[in-house]
């Protein structure tokens, strides 16, 4: 059952292991050309049950599911192992392709003598100790020594058989001795005859039970043997056929030459099939199952009816009813493997059906020698493309082989001796190659960019166009999500601005553009924040002056907080007035009228007190109209006295001064009710 | 003898004018309310009594019981407010008249009129 397992899941890997390496598309799996079926589509002349590679979308199929070729790490990862290794040049690897070597010439066809099977037999256990081999002759030596042990089994069981076939005449003769000879005489009358006769026949029955006794044992016996032999037949072939095909299907195709030289020295009836394979694999169950559980049954059927047959070794037909063996070699009948409720139900159900579908391409071991010595022809071939495409500066294609070579022939002698040198180069394209995947993966454009550049310049057959095309795809979308984020931002649409960038990050996400933008929209952020900050405190400190010097900063980092919009506005409504007070108080300083100036200032002044800038020209005409202010602050000062008199005399004096001025009127307007509450002058 | 004569003549002829010229100037005996002193702490003048000689400016208010407020000018950049009681309500006061009054600095430092004589 390991074999099985081990069968199919490689199968599954060879599917997987004929990816090319280069990404073309940077992972995309649809089809080039367009016009090319999907591969599970594809029925094809051999089904879905046989792997199948579609050209057109670089994808595999099996089994209904599809690979994409150009994106496989766990290939991936195993090449760049490989191109990294140093050549197996070491004494060891000589050593042991030597002994490998050495081993398919001595049972070479026409060579496989009895001494030179035993000295590869020898050979075998020294080979695997070689870490190249994985033990795997080793494997292959305890399946020969165990064919031998059960040929030997089988001869040995042969010989016993010839033995009790001659037990089995002997005990037929006497069984047909006993039945002709009688003692009784001839009856006189008829009643004598009859009871004489029915004697007789006891007489007879007596004397044959103890030979019919002995044939039947003898005839179990054989058939028993017979049935061992078969058992015995069919566990060598089947395990030894079941090797065979692991190790093509592992592609270890020199061990399939080896093992197949092996089984045809070992059993040299020339039957090449491989039936027994065959129908092992189709009883294995093929759905899914629980628990795991091996079982086997035997039950071997010889072929034919046991009667006018001659059997093996000698042969007179027998008339008696007893056993007469067909003659027939053993049939593979009544075999039966089974595998139930193991724990990796799909893994299962998986192998069983890859066995089945590999069962039905190969026929013979003839076929999978065939195969094997195809591959390794078709390897060094592979090597040697690879070599010439990399003198032409091919890299793409001359990298592509390699990897089809390599996923064909890893362990074969001509892909462990390519050098470093050569491999190096494959290998720097296979890593540039691998990291355009990754960049292209993480949409980190400008890198993917610069990678393909660097691979045009290894590899003059690359195509670029896919990659570029995506890349300047992608550069196209993100810039304009930057721009519509420009736009969301000028407008205040900050929802809207957030989305775009997030929109360009996702397809750009090292876009430098979206560095900046976001940079610039982060300070603008930072700037409105401080702006806001800065507004808060000069509110807090009835600082307008500072906020009107400055109101185009916060007109425009108030604009998204309402509130503040509403005390910016109040706050640039009083600098209105102040302003207009001051320039007011300016155009009448002009035309000479100091006191009047003073008084619009004053004016103002009263309503704004903490305006810097309206104190500083009130001050200013203070002393330009500083005798009428002098009378008014006295009056004043007298008013709040209590010294109505006096108080009057000065607003009096100050309105003399200046008639218009409303200090003076309303200063005597303040007092003289005070002096005369009922006057009636002024009702 | 002459010249003594005329001197004689001449001091009696003056103390004549003088005797005539103060027989004209009514409250003569009374201090003259200095303006500027009023102006700057009339406190430090209530209750007293002063002659203001000045002509009338404006009239300031009216009260059926307290009188009349006007305003006078004693002299150049100089205006005081004056409160003529009602006992003086038979004398008309325009502005330009000039007269000169007796006045009492009250408790609110306004000046009174004690007395007035147009002059």
């Amino acid at each position: 059952m390991k074999n099985l397992l081990i069968i199919a899941s490689v199968i599954l890997f060879i599917c997987s292991a004929f990816a090319q390496q280069v990404p073309a598309g940077a992972g995309d799996s649809r089809a080039a050309t367009g016009g090319a079926r999907p591969g599970q589509m594809n029925e094809g002349f051999i089904g879905r049950d046989v792997p199948h590679f579609d050209p057109g979308s670089d994808t595999m199929s099996y089994d209904g599911k599809l690979w994409n070729i150009n994106d496989n790490r766990l290939f991936r990862a195993r090449f760049e192992k490989y191109l990294n290794a140093a050549p197996a040049t070491g004494p060891a690897d000589v050593a042991y392709r030597q002994n490998i070597q050495k081993i398919m010439d001595l049972i070479a066809p026409g060579q496989a003598n009895k001494k030179n099977q035993d000295a590869a037999f020898a050979l075998l256990k020294k080979a695997s100790e070689y870490k190249e081999d994985a033990n795997l002759c080793n494997t292959l030596a305890d399946a020969i020594y165990a064919s031998k042990n059960n040929i030997a089994m089988v001869e040995k069981l042969t010989r016993e058989n010839q033995a009790l076939e001659k037990q089995f005449t002997t005990a037929e003769w006497n069984n047909g001795m006993a039945a002709r000879t009688s003692t009784f005489g001839a009856a006189s009358n008829s009643s004598d005859r009859a009871i004489q006769q029915e004697n007789a026949k006891i007489e007879r029955d007596s004397r044959m039970a103890s030979s019919k006794r002995q044939m039947s044992e003898v005839g179990q016996t054989i058939q028993n043997n017979k049935a061992r032999m078969a058992m015995l037949e069919m566990t060598a072939k089947g395990h030894l056929q079941a090797l065979i095909m692991q190790f093509f299907a592992t592609r270890r195709f020199q061990h399939v030459i080896i093992a197949n030289r092996f089984y045809r020295a070992l059993y040299t009836d020339g039957d090449n099939s491989i039936e027994v394979f065959k129908k092992m694999v189709d009883t294995l169950p093929t759905k899914d199952s629980g628990q795991a559980k091996f079982n086997a049954e035997f039950d071997p059927k010889v072929s034919g009816e046991a009667r006018g047959g001659g059997y093996v070794g000698g042969g007179n037909n027998s008339s008696g009813g007893g056993y007469a063996p067909s003659g027939q070699s053993f049939s593979a009948q009544g075999m039966k493997m089974g595998v139930e409720n193991i724990g990796v139900e799909s893994l299962v159900g998986g192998a069983a059906t890859a066995a089945q579908a590999v069962s039905k391409l190969i026929n013979s071991l003839s076929q999978l020698d065939g195969l094997a010595n195809e591959a390794i022809r078709d390897v060094n071939e592979g090597i040697e493309a690879y070599k010439y495409l990399i003198e032409q500066n091919e890299m793409k294609s001359a990298t592509e082989r390699l990897a089809e070579t390599f996923a064909l022939g890893e362990y074969l002698p001509d892909v462990r001796l390519l050098s470093r040198e050569d491999k190096r180069r494959a290998l720097d394209f296979s890593q540039k190659g691998n990291e355009l995947l990754a960049a292209l993966e993480v949409n980190d454009l400008t890198r993917a960019a610069k990678l393909v550049e660097d691979i045009q310049k290894v590899a003059k057959d690359f195509d670029a166009s896919k990659p570029l095309a995506k890349i300047e795809t992608a550069k196209t979308v993100s810039a304009m999500h930057i721009a519509k984020a420009r736009n969301a931002a000028t407008s205040g649409d900050k929802a809207g601005m957030e989305a775009e960038l997030m929109a360009a990050a996702k397809i750009w996400p090292r876009n430098p553009a979206l560095a900046e933008v976001s940079g610039m929209i982060f300070n603008q952020t930072d700037v409105q924040q401080r702006t806001v900050a800065d507004f808060d405190q000069l509110l807090s400190q009835r600082n307008y002056r500072q906020i009107y010097n400055d109101k185009m900063r916060f007109i425009a980092a108030t604009a998204m907080f309402p509130e503040k919009q509403e005390k910016l506005s109040r706050v640039l409504e009083e600098m209105t007035v102040i302003e207009s007070a001051i320039i007011r108080a300016q155009e009448i300083q002009k035309r000479g009228d100091f006191i009047g100036a003073w008084e619009s200032a004053e004016t103002a002044s009263l309503q704004f007190p903490d305006d810097s800038k309206l104190n500083q020209v009130r001050a200013d005409l203070t002393t330009k109209a500083a005798d009428f202010v002098s009378n008014l602050r006295k009056a004043e000062e007298l008013e709040r006295n209590g010294q109505l008199g006096s108080s009057l005399a000065w607003y009096l004096l100050a309105q003399q001064a200046y008639p218009p001025s409303e200090f003076a009127i309303k200063g005597i307007d303040r007092v003289i009710p005070r002096i005369f509450p009922d006057d009636i002058s002024r009702k | 003898m002459i010249i003594i004569v005329l001197v004689v003549a001449g001091l009696g002829l003056g103390g004549v004018v003088m005797l005539l010229g103060n027989r004209s100037e009514p409250y003569r005996t009374t201090e003259t309310l200095d303006a500027r002193t009023y102006l700057e702490n009339a406190n430090s003048l209530r209750g007293n009594v002063y002659r203001v000689d000045a002509e009338i400016l404006n009239s300031l208010a009216m009260s059926p019981t307290s009188g009349r407020l006007i305003s006078v000018t004693p002299g150049e950049k100089q205006i005081l407010p004056l409160l003529v009681p009602t006992t003086f309500n038979h004398i008309n006061l325009q502005k330009g008249q000039h007269f000169v009054f007796m006045v009492k600095v009250d408790e609110l430092g306004l000046l009174q009129v004690t007395q007035m004589t147009k002059s």
